[in-house]
Order: structure tokens, then sequence, then C-alpha cells
């Protein structure tokens, strides 16, 4: 059986003030730069004033938009085989936020989530200021999510599922402090991003504070082509490539990324490891008129030197993973947010493995040969957006751990799942 | 100029060869094999190591190797264990063979108990109670001793225990496809019936085997087998608890832990205690094996039926004639196999010759060789002694 373990990474983790420090630092940065920068765009700004509600929008004439953001999730858990439904209803992402934009160069934003709904280590999301030079060169600071991963750089209240699939869940770093810079070039054929963070990972290293200075920065870094763009004829009105990296270094100790099944219930756990951690990632979209397909291949690394028994080194942990997702827009207008009624599908694999893959494999945290595990899952949803504020989704799920060579105490059979979701986002 | 290189070549494959079949040849008879005091050595991460020690009140698994006569058994679970026994210092460990791998074993067994000793200073008190319940025919752990190294530094005097598992029940008894389970001592039980909730019975007797069953098929057994032992008629008692629990040897384990002194055992001084449970698949006669001896030979003069009026088991047994003598029958069995030949005497008197330089060498005891030595004296005393006392015990009881 997948057996409940609660986290015990993300519960204890840097103090406030370490957090945002740096922030501070980086925000005070980018509105140093953003202000002579605007200074020089006065003369192109409309001639409005006073303060208006625009569809969602506070105006302050033509020099401030400000959005209030308000997310509301409610999930009710249908059906679990095997299993029992105890806790029928619970609450999914819960924030509170605003964006807005300052003389059309400087996007700002500031979220906090009241439940804990991500990765995350503290209760704010995204923090961060963003200064747009022009179109090949913006600025970003604060805290916000890695460049990396298609997925998840999609805002939960825009998922095509309930939840994003499980090699996103595992291989995509959540949020960090950092300074990125993106843009596109090459008219707006190519889109990159790049920057650097604290640290990609929210390592417990309460124990050893020190350690934090020795693990040094994270890099990461994205970039995009879009051979079409927004075209509104024709079968293709988008298409895009993607390639993404991040690199980090991982302290000693179980500080492996875990894998998750639907409920939250870890299916392996966490192994030694030490040294450097890569993650690559490709990705790929088209979306036609009524159609979408997108999908994500995704791999980490994680070094595991002096991890043996004996101190040695380990061959490198390798977890794989892809997801390929169709969904097609069966009411409502393409494209637009208003009512519209989508059905979508879903298949998705995430592996834990070891570059040792010949000797004998066993399932400790030291293991050379890591036995392989394997987790299928496949998703049939439906999304219904009753009003461009409100949406409902409704999600079966299949999971199946695969256990290729028969050395784990784990349950092979398919577990179903079947949840809704009502959504209130502003 | 290739003759004599390839001669020295099949010479040494047929040494290599014969080396091989002679550690593939071993079995843990040799294991527990109590002539010598074995030797034991677990290679794990010092980390790990560090870990296990300072959190030793945790029972995480942690990997390691374990070398014993040659033989390596890579990757294996330990873990801290014990109740009272527990320590930093000197921890007490679970070796697991098959904690990482399902198809783990070593040398037929799937884990071992690595007994600390630091709850009796006479270091062999277990290994001579367990030892003479065997020679009775009591289905009863084999242990050796063993000197333990980690990472190559000496680390103390243990005691290799068999755990009592689906090996175990199958060397014994010949199959394993019943229910084991392993009773916990929560508050005093005095085999009394607990009432018709199943789930009452869930923490007293823990699944050791057949987990995924359903509560039903689990408890059910054992709730009826506490309901017969305390509501059957007076008249028909003997053929009813038999029907659900093998009372011959249940005779036979209590008359030889009454024998014994055992202070902790089925007849506790605070209710039942370190036992376990197991129900073969095609019969419904349960059958008791003990566990954790380290409270036997308490006292000489220990009253041969302590606790037996607040079992109920027991009392009910002592009231049936037939069971009545029967259990007499067994002690008296129990003191001629501890006097024949003086065995018992031999036997404390062997094992704590066999173990005193490594009992001076482990200096992580919580104690010190004079307390040792004073230990093994209350012991030969008790060997010598307790025969004559159980015996005119029982003539004053039968």
């Amino acid at each position: 059986m997948i057996r409940p373990i609660s986290s015990d990474i993300g519960s204890s983790r840097r103090g406030p003030h370490a957090v945002f420090r740096p922030l501070f630092a980086a925000a005070v940065l980018i509105l140093a730069i953003a202000v002579p920068v605007s200074a020089q765009q006065k003369g192109t700004q409309k001639g409005q004033s006073g303060v208006q509600w625009d569809d969602g929008s506070i105006r302050f004439g033509d020099s401030v938009r400000i959005d209030p953001k308000v997310r509301v999730q409610g999930d009710v858990l249908l059906w679990n085989d095997p299993g029992s439904v105890e806790d029928r209803f619970q609450w999914g992402s819960r924030r509170l936020g605003v964006d807005g934009e300052i003389f059309n160069r400087v996007q700002f934003q500031v979220e906090r989530a009241f439940t804990e709904d991500d990765d995350d280590d503290t209760p704010w999301r995204d923090v961060f200021v963003d200064v747009r030079i022009n179109r090949a060169l913006q600025v970003r600071g604060g805290r916000f999510k890695l460049p990396f991963s298609l997925e998840r750089n999609t805002s939960r209240d825009q998922l095509d599922f309930v939840q994003r699939a499980t090699a996103v869940r595992a291989l995509s770093p959540a949020r960090d402090t950092g300074v990125m810079l993106h843009g596109r070039v090459a008219e707006r054929l190519v889109g990159y991003e790049v920057g650097v963070f604290q640290h990609a990972d929210g390592f417990d290293l309460t124990d050893d504070p020190n350690s934090w200075s020795a693990l040094g920065a994270t890099l990461a870094g994205r970039v995009t082509v879009s051979p079409i763009r927004d075209k509104d004829d024709g079968p293709t009105r988008d298409l895009e490539f993607g390639v993404a990296l991040t690199r980090n270094t991982v302290p000693e100790g179980l500080n492996s990324v875990v894998g998750r099944s639907f409920n939250n219930d870890r299916f392996f756990e966490r192994l030694d490891v030490n040294g450097q951690r890569t993650r690559l990632g490709a990705e790929g979209m088209w979306r036609g008129r009524r159609a979408t397909i997108k999908g994500e291949l995704l791999q980490l690394t994680d070094q595991r030197l002096q991890q043996s028994i004996t101190g040695e080194d380990l061959s490198d942990l390798v977890l794989r993973g892809g997801y390929v997702t169709a969904l097609v827009r069966v009411f409502g207008e393409p494209g637009r947010r208003g009512q519209a009624v989508d059905v979508a599908a879903r298949i998705d694999r995430l592996t834990l493995g070891s570059g040792n893959d010949t000797d004998e494999p066993f399932t400790n945290p030291r293991a050379d040969h890591v036995a392989p595990l394997a987790k299928n899952t496949l998703t049939f949803g439906g999304n219904w957006q009753v009003h461009r504020w409100v949406r409902v989704q409704g999600n079966l799920i299949r999971e199946t751990l695969v256990d290729s060579l028969g050395v784990r105490d784990v349950n092979t059979e398919p577990v179903w799942t079947a949840i809704m979701r009502f959504q209130f986002a502003l | 100029m290739l003759k004599p290189l390839l001669r020295r070549l099949v010479i040494g494959l047929l040494l290599q060869s014969a080396a091989v079949t002679s550690v593939q040849a071993q079995t843990n008879d040799d294991l527990f094999n109590e002539s010598a005091v074995q030797t034991l050595q677990i290679t794990i991460h010092s980390r790990d190591w560090e870990s296990l020690r300072a959190n030793f009140t945790s029972n995480q698994f942690y990997p390691a190797d374990v070398t014993w006569n040659g033989l390596r058994v890579r990757n294996v679970g330990i873990r801290s264990r014990g109740l009272g026994s527990r320590s930093g210092i000197k921890p007490g460990l679970e070796v697991n063979f098959a904690h990482y791998s399902s198809r783990g074993q070593f040398l037929g067994m799937r884990a071992l108990v690595l007994d600390n000793l630091t709850t009796d200073p006479s270091m062999i008190r277990e290994r001579v109670a367990f030892s003479f319940l065997r020679r009775l025919g009591v289905p009863a752990p084999r242990e050796v001793h063993a000197n333990l190294y980690v990472n190559g530094q000496y680390s103390g005097l243990y005691v290799i225990v068999e755990p009592v598992d689906t090996v175990f029940v199958q060397r014994w008894l010949g199959e394993n496809s019943g229910a084991l389970y392993e009773y916990h001592w929560l508050t005093p039980y005095y085999a009394t019936f607990l009432g018709e909730d199943l789930d009452i019975y869930r923490p007293l007797f823990e699944p050791r085997s057949q987990e995924n069953l359903s509560t039903f098929d689990l408890f059910d057994p054992v709730r009826e087998l506490f309901r017969t032992i305390n509501t059957a008629p007076a008249g028909s008692f003997r053929d009813a608890v038999n029907a659900k629990l093998d009372v011959e040897s249940t005779l036979r384990l209590v008359a030889a832990e009454s024998f014994l002194a055992e202070w902790d055992g089925i007849l506790g001084y605070a209710g039942m205690n370190n036992f376990y449970l197991y129900r073969p698949a095609a019969s419904a006669q349960a059958r008791l094996f003990p566990w954790d001896a380290d409270h036997t030979f308490h006292a000489l003069d220990y009253p041969l039926l302590a606790g037996a009026p607040e079992n109920v088991l027991m009392r009910r047994m002592l009231e049936d004639p037939v069971l009545r003598a029967r259990y007499f029958d067994l002690v008296l069995e129990a003191v001629n196999s501890a006097s024949s030949g003086d065995w018992l005497v031999r036997e404390v008197t062997n094992d704590y010759l066999q173990i005193r330089d490594s009992a001076i060498a482990d200096t992580l005891k919580p104690y010190t060789i004079e307390e040792f030595d004073a230990a093994f004296a209350e012991l030969l005393a008790f060997a010598r002694s307790r025969p004559s006392f159980v015996t005119s015990q029982v003539q004053q009881n039968r």
C-alpha cells in the first residue's frame, strides 16, 4: 500500500528574515532601475486622470493599474478505490494578492496563501517587481517561480486538471528568491529567461546554518521558440517549443526529491544525496482552433558523492518523467475566457532509478542500484468555465505503481480517484 | 612457459571454489552454534551510525552491510530496538535482511535481533532460559553471544537472537501460513474477555504475518479464544479451550517459565507479557511462543504458582483436575531436566566462562565487571537450589 508519510522538508526552514532580506534588496534594486526608465516614458502616456474601476482593475489615470487577486478553491472527493473517503471536502488553494503595473514599465505582484497548497516554505507566494526596459530585456527581482517547466509556470487557477502532472510536481523546482533577466528577441520568435536564485529547493538546514554558504546559488535558464503566435487563421494558432535547465548544489543528507500520489502520499522515500543537482526539461505546445496538445520531458539527476555505506561515491540518482495532455474545447469561443466547456486527457509518468542499473537492486537510501519504481497516471478531466471568475473541474484519475524488478513492497493495483473542484478566481 | 601458469590458474580456481563452497555451506545452525562467541561486523555510513545513536528512540532503519564468518550481506536495514533496553551508547539493534529488498535473506532468515544486554548484568540470563525451554521441547528462539564490530571498532558484547517470525514458525511447526501475533503489554491483562469490539484486540495482538487480512479474520479468532477461556462451563472447559489453544504446549511453556521464576512472562507480575500467539491456518489450535526472557531467574524462592490465581487461563486450567495433574508433571519434568547431570549449573557456568573476556572488553555495558560476576553468582545459586525448591512447591500444591 502507499503509506501516508508527513513531509519533513518544508515544515521548518529558513526564518522569515533570511527570506525577505534578499527579497527586499532585490526589490530596491529593481525599483532603482525602474524610476529612471519610467521617467523617460512620460511623454508617451495618454492624458487620463482620476481613479477608475475598469473590468476588475483599479486604474489611477493611465499611470497605475492595480488588479486585486482572489483565489478560492474547494475540492470535493467523490470516489477513492481502493480506500475510503473520510474527509470528503477540503480547501484547495486560497490566496489573496494584487498585481499591477506602473508607468507601463514596472509590473509587480504580491500574493499570500492561506492554505498550504504548494511546496513553499512561507505563506508568501509571488512577491516580485518586474521592469520592462524593452521587449528584449526585462528584469525581475523578488520571489517567484523558477523558469523551468511549462506546467509549473502555469498558475494553479489556469491548470487543465485539478493537479499538475506527477513528474512536474516532483521534478520542477518551487519558488525562490532571485533575479532574472527575460524577454523576447528575434522578432519575438525566441523567448529567454535566465536567473540566479538563492536555492531552488527548500532544504532543511536549521541544524547547520553554515551549510547555506556552502551551497552557492541556483542557476536557471529557459529558452522557448515560438514559430507561430496568436495566429487567428489557419489550423495552428500557437506553436511553441522550449528547453530549460537548472543547476544547484544539494546538501549531504536525505535530500532527494520525493514522488507523491494524487492524495499526497509518498510512493518513494528520500534518498541520501550530496553534490550537484541538475534538472533538464523539454516542452512543446501546439494549439489549434479548438484543440491543444502539450507535453514535457523532465529529468533530474542528483550526485551522491561519498554516500555509499563505506563512504565512496554512489552512481547518480536519476529521476525522469513527462506527460502529454490533449484538450478540446467542446463549447464556447476558442481562446476566450467566457463561458466554455473543455474536455481533456493526460498521461504522465515518473520513474525513479540510478546510474547503476546492473548490480543487485535495493530500495535503501544508499543503494548504488536504486530499485526502479515508476508511477503511471492517467487523468480524464472536464472544465466548465461558468463565468470568467468561476470554474468547475471534474477529474477521474487512475494511478498505478510499476515495480519492474519486483523488489519493492508496494501495491501495484490501480488506484482510482474522482474529484470535483469549485474555483473562484478574480 | 604456459603450463606452470595454467597449473597455477587451475589450482587457484579450485582453491577459490573450495572456499566459496565452504562459505556457502554455512547454515543458520552454524550462526547459532553456541560453542563459541561469534563475531559480527556491521559496516554503516558514519553519519547514519551517529544518527542511529543520537535518535535511539526512533525506529528508523539505516542501510548497512553485515559480515559474519566471511559471509557479507549487503544493504540490510538496521534500526534501534527495545523498550527499557534502548540505548544511545550501546544500541540494541534489529537487523532486517528484507527491509530494502523483498528478496533479502541471510542463511534463510529474514531478520536477526542484536540484544544489547543492558538490562541483565549477568549477560547470559535469556540465553540460558531459552536454551532450557528448547531442551524441554518448547519452541523458543535460538541465541548466541557475539562480539559486535561497527566500522571496525569493537562495539560490545551482544546476543544474536532468532526472531519469532514466519521463518521461526516454519522451523518449529513445519508450516507458517497462519496468523502470527506479537503481544504488546499495554495495561495489566490476565486473559480476561475484553468484549465484542474487535478493535480492542488490535493493539494487544499486533499481526506479524497475514497483516492484510480483514479485521474480522484477524481478530475474531483471538476474541473467541478469550471468550472460551472465560465462559466455557467448568465441565467442558478442557475440551472447549483445547479446541482453540494447544493446551499441552501451553502448560509446558508455563511450567518451564514457572520453574525459571519468569517474573514477566505468561504469568507475569503485571499480567501477561512477552509472548507471541500463532494461529495455524489449518487448525483453530493456537500456540504460544516465549519472547524476551530477561526477567527469568527472578529469585530462587519465587513461588511456583506466582501469578496463577490472577490469570483466568491458568486459574481455570488448575481447577481442572486433569490439567492440574499434567501441569505439575510438566513442572517436575522441568526439574528433572535442569538437575539431570547438573545441566542448568553447567549451562550457567559454561556460558559465563565463555563470555567473560568479551564482557570485560565491553566498556559500553552499563555495569561493572564486579556486578557481572555477582550476577553470575546469583544465577549459579539459583541453578543449584531451584530444583529442590520447586519440587517442594509441587508437593505442597499438587
